[in-house]
């Protein structure tokens, strides 16, 4: 079972743009600053292009994309990293969805700081982030830990994640934010 | 120790921090994938601004920022509440970005300074 699984290629069709999604945007490979400015830029000019998106609408989805993209660049050197901006009309929601490979141990910390996101309230939420905000601990790239946590609260805790089998020791971490609402 | 003045652009904030008038300004995006890299001038800045008495105005009217310059904030202004000096934040918000608001009144309920929070036409 393990060498079928380990002879699995990841795709990011494997991971999950839900069926029925519209892809308005996707980039595979290396992800360096360069790359973040001009999908950054992409995005926001889609949506300012885009009448059916408010403002503050507009602002909670760029600032997500900024979250997923800037971890993309810190946490991933290799071109099996992906982003993915797509939208759901019958859902009314945009979704922003990133892969990147992480070892065991990432994932580990991956799954047990998602499945702690997920089992507390838009308030508490907000509580811890402000702690980690109060506590002088930053991680290795400035924000604390704080990346997940906002992730969560822009998008009322619609966050999914899944962990594939990759090559080597590593597995594909599909982390997947939907946005509402757009209007259809 | 002189002002600084940057020029805003599409990942970081205009900057204009005046010795004489002792009011730090930032506003416009600081979404830097390196935030410590550009804060830290600004925090050092700060330090020695904040070593002589007197009042200091923080006007941050910020669009967007993301949660690793938050961090960065949140020292900024930790700097000015350990020192002597007579300090009023103003937090600028959008209307209709409660977000943003959010975050100001998490800044205020953290860091024991007066804050205002003064809403924008967006």
């Amino acid at each position: 079972m393990y060498s079928e699984i380990k002879k699995q290629q990841p795709s990011l069709s494997q991971c999950s743009v839900a069926q029925g999604d519209v892809v308005i945007f996707s980039y595979k490979g290396v992800f360096k600053e360069q790359t973040s400015s001009h999908i950054l830029n992409w995005i926001e000019r889609y949506l300012n292009s885009n009448p059916t998106v408010t403002r503050p609408e507009s602002k909670k989805i760029f600032k997500a994309a900024v979250e997923l993209i800037q971890n993309l660049i810190h946490h991933s050197s290799t071109s099996d990293t992906s982003f993915v901006f797509s939208k759901s009309e019958s859902e009314n929601r945009f979704s922003l969805i990133s892969t990147n490979l992480v070892d065991t141990k990432q994932s580990d910390e991956l799954v047990s700081a998602l499945c702690a996101i997920k089992t507390i309230s838009d308030d508490e939420l907000r509580l811890l982030k402000k702690s980690v905000m109060e506590n002088d601990h930053r991680s290795d790239h400035g924000g604390g830990g704080m990346g997940l946590l906002e992730l969560a609260k822009l998008s009322n805790g619609n966050i999914e994640s899944e962990l594939l089998p990759a090559h080597h020791d590593k597995l594909l971490f599909c982390l997947s934010v939907h946005l509402k609402p757009i209007q259809a | 120790m002189d002002n600084i003045i940057i020029p805003g652009t599409s990942k970081t904030p205009e900057v204009s921090f005046i010795v004489e008038a002792r009011t730090l300004n930032l506003s416009g995006r600081s979404i830097p994938e390196n935030s410590i890299e550009f804060y830290s001038s600004l925090i050092s800045w700060t330090d020695t601004l904040c070593n002589s008495e007197g009042v200091v105005e923080v006007n941050i009217n910020l669009e967007y920022f993301n949660t690793s310059s938050s961090k960065c904030l949140m020292d900024l202004l930790k700097r000015i509440e350990s020192s002597n000096v007579e300090a009023q934040v103003n937090w600028y918000y959008e209307e209709d970005d409660e977000d943003m608001l959010e975050a100001g009144e998490d800044y205020d309920a953290i860091i024991d300074l007066p804050f205002k929070l003064i809403i924008t036409g967006g």
